[in-house]
């Protein structure tokens, strides 16, 4: 037979501290990782796509003479892929002379 | 380029494992030293219940060696408290007076010698395997013995083992959304823009200059329109001040004269897949609790039982989509698939949001059918599209990323959802799926290309297309014999069967949604691999359906042998891998089997009616295996299901190897 009942009583405030002390230490865990890891994934892009920009870098340098006098480069684009290495070349070459064919004298310099 | 951008995504699945490794090992030692203290408390506060008891019966003058039937309070003391391995009283040598059943301890004799050597100087100390704690046994103030209560050391591990597959679950989820970013940030990056400037280039080799790159975000390959656009700009300049200057126009060349700006926009599969799996994320977010969702709208006045209810808006959602998907293939045929896809999402993106708003039945019965609606045509437009823009030698990878990405985007989709609601409730959940879905619309309107000339069909769904498809042989025989079974299967065996079964051997839903979870899994993981090697296989490409008809009879078998979690496990993987070799292929096989009637009736259109076809498969399955069940249980319905699934893949067989024999003849004639 129940004849009553012990209870038993919390401060609720000392475990919601408990709680968010935890939480709180977490979330400098999680952002530690997210920085260390950001910086190592920024630094492993950099490295993996160091060819890539050098390339990137050579097909801008021959597209910003596209219009003017210069000689058309040979580029050699191993990781953009041979067929865009003849493609930019020609592209320039079919803009001279679409640039020649609209007249207006010596081809304007690219900025 | 695809080496590099392998590497690439080495790394970031590396820095993904690694920091998810990381932040898990420091939580878990974090709560490791939280959690032993809290338990250490718990256990003394045990002790001392304990020991107060003894004490009594000492403070009696009962001798501390002859306290009568001490072994069986302790073991009552030990079942209230499952946490608790042992409760020992030993003499202050270490001698053991009481216990509770030591047999499943771990080295008793360590643990013995342990005790006798126990200094006393702390409470807690760490013996083998336990946590042992020690409270002092007095009488008159004088120390007679320690109460030694153990638990297991390794509480986080117990902790972990409890809910190492919601774990695993949350990894395999977080891993497949992190897959899909890096995917659409590589295509975005580099295969995007490169096709969209092979396209430029091309224009430009027929003399067209009319046409410039897009603005480019993502500082990759897209780098170069800026120089090319500043080119195209230039001679296009200079051809208007040409016009303007009445003089006349060079022959073969064009140039955008009225100022139009037109952008060259490549048709790259990527983007149609990463808004696909957008949108089946956001309308699979509210898969793990749309029926409690439902189930507010409930009122007895309905005069129909609260299940009965709860099924209503999901069948009708079921109902409207499959009537939808035929006519949405004509109508993407008829307008593009970027508008259509476009105007689907934007449906899906309306009736969501309404969907968060609903007040009564009616009303989310009615806002439901319209995200079916915008639902179906999603789903048609962007098959449709990869059938059409996906190279005939790559047809089943495209139809295995199709796949995937409907698989992936609806497990992370009903994983995150769950947790979503929880923390912002019914309605917010359905505004973000709705914000998500208006996303999918966007992108696909601005990043998909120009499909002039590539869609066929400009007419309405006729009769007729179902006639002209339905007689083609070989659309039949995959369609009836492949598809149907394999429809029979995923909702018979699967989604009606599984279920009942695991839950027939005492499993609980949520083990069972982990189960059914593996199927998709098995989707995601080798419907990829697999469709590389159809796609290798060319004309024999019928082979790999074949191979996945008689895997998905053998998995279904499965419980026959393994009446057991492990036989349902392997059954459900084996369906999926069987499912992963066959349907990737089916859509491919008709195309290349039947490709005449097929453009004659419009891809969309095609792709329509063939999966309103299969969807026969899905509304007969769990009636036929409802059926079976009752009348002759589960292993007879499973007995039966692969024997029906084994009968259809062997017809199947001979009937288009029948078919290959007769062609054969003619050529050599």
């Amino acid at each position: 037979m129940i004849v009553g009942a012990v209870v038993l009583g919390f401060d609720k405030a000392a475990i919601d501290r408990a709680t968010a002390g935890m939480g709180f230490t977490l979330l400098v865990d999680w952002v530690g990782t997210v920085l260390i890891m950001t910086a190592l994934a920024v630094l492993g892009i950099w490295w993996l796509t160091r060819g890539l920009e050098s390339e990137l870098t050579q097909a801008e340098e021959a597209l910003a003479h596209g219009l003017s006098d210069a000689p058309v480069p040979d580029l050699r684009l191993p990781v953009l892929g041979e067929e865009i290495a003849r493609a930019i070349p020609e592209f320039i070459t079919r803009s001279r002379g679409a640039a020649a064919s609209l007249g207006g004298g010596t081809p304007k310099p690219a900025p | 380029m695809k080496d590099l951008q392998r590497r690439l995504v080495v790394l970031v699945s590396g820095m993904l494992l690694l920091a998810a490794v990381f932040v898990s090992y420091r939580a878990g030692g974090r709560f490791e030293s939280s959690l032993t203290q809290q338990r250490v408390g718990v256990e003394l506060e045990i002790g001392r219940s304990v020991a107060v008891v003894v004490e009594r019966a000492l403070a009696f003058g009962v001798p501390f060696d002859q306290l009568v039937d001490t072994g069986r309070f302790l073991e009552a003391v030990k079942i209230d408290n499952p946490g608790v391995d042992y409760i020992i009283i030993t003499t202050l040598d270490g001698r053991l007076h009481y216990s509770t059943d030591l047999s499943r301890v771990s080295d008793v004799a360590g643990l013995r010698r342990a005790l006798a050597a126990w200094n006393g100087l702390g409470h807690t100390a760490r013996i083998g395997r336990y946590f042992n704690t020690a409270t002092p046994i007095n009488r008159k103030g004088r120390q007679l013995g320690w109460l030694h209560l153990g638990e297991r050391a390794n509480i986080i591990e117990q902790l972990l083992r409890d809910i190492v597959f919601d774990i695993v679950t949350v990894l395999v989820v977080a891993m497949l959304v992190a897959f899909e970013l890096v995917r659409v940030l590589l295509a975005a990056s580099f295969a995007t823009p490169l096709r969209a400037i092979n396209e430029f280039f091309t224009r430009i080799a027929g003399g067209d200059f009319r046409r410039t790159l897009a603005r480019d975000l993502f500082g990759g390959i897209g780098r170069l329109n800026g120089r090319i656009n500043a080119i195209v700009a230039e001679l296009n300049a200079r051809a208007r001040r040409r016009q303007a200057a009445g003089a006349e126009m060079p022959v073969r060349l064009s140039f955008d004269l009225a100022g139009e700006r037109g952008t060259v926009r490549a048709n790259a599969i990527e983007n149609i897949r990463w808004s696909f799996f957008l949108l089946i994320f956001a309308e699979s977010l509210s898969l793990s609790f749309f029926p409690i969702f439902v189930a507010q709208f409930y009122d007895p006045a309905f005069g129909l039982p609260l299940p009965v209810v709860v099924g209503i808006p999901i069948t009708v959602f079921m109902l409207v989509w499959a009537i939808t998907m035929p006519f949405a293939g004509t109508w993407c045929d008829r307008i593009g698939y970027r508008l259509a896809f476009s105007i689907g999402a934007a449906m899906t993106t309306i009736g969501l949001f309404l969907t968060a708003y609903s007040t009564s039945l009616a009303d989310l019965l009615l806002w439901r059918s319209i995200t079916a609606v915008g639902y179906g045509i999603v789903y048609v437009t962007t098959q449709a599209y990869i059938t059409v823009f996906v190279s005939a030698k790559e047809g089943t990878r495209g139809q295995a990323m199709f796949l995937t990405s409907f698989f992936t985007g609806s497990l992370s989709g009903a994983a995150i959802g769950g947790i979503l609601v929880d923390r912002l409730g019914f309605a917010m959940t359905f505004l973000l799926s709705a914000g998500l879905s208006a996303i999918a619309a966007l992108y696909v309107l601005r990043s998909l290309g120009d499909e002039t000339g590539r869609t066929v069909a400009k007419k309405a769904l006729a009769l007729a297309d179902f006639k002209l498809l339905l007689r083609h042989r070989h659309f039949a025989i995959v369609t009836f014999l492949s598809a149907i079974p394999a429809k029979v299967a995923l909702a018979g065996f699967l989604y009606y069967s599984v279920p009942l079964y695991l839950k027939d051997l005492g499993y609980s839903q949520s083990i069972t949604g982990r189960v059914m979870m593996a199927y998709g899994l098995a989707i995601i993981l080798i419907g990829p691999m697999v469709a590389r090697w159809a796609d290798q296989a060319r004309t024999r490409r019928w082979r790999f359906v074949m191979l996945g008809g008689y895997a998905a009879a053998l998995a279904m078998a499965v419980p026959l042998f393994l009446a057991d979690m492990k036989g349902a496990v392997i059954a459900v993987v084996g369906l999926g891998v069987a499912h992963a070799i066959g349907v990737s292929s089916q859509m491919t096989l008709i195309n290349d089997r039947c490709g005449e009637t097929v453009r004659e009736v419009g891809q969309g259109t095609a792709v329509g009616i063939f999966r309103l076809v299969e969807r026969i498969g899905t509304i007969t399955g769990p009636v036929l295996l409802g059926a079976m069940i009752a009348l002759s249980g589960f292993m007879g319905a499973f007995a039966v299901l692969a024997l029906f699934t084994f009968a259809t893949t062997t017809l199947f067989t001979l009937l288009l190897w029948q078919s290959d024999r007769e062609t054969a003849s003619i050529e050599i004639a």
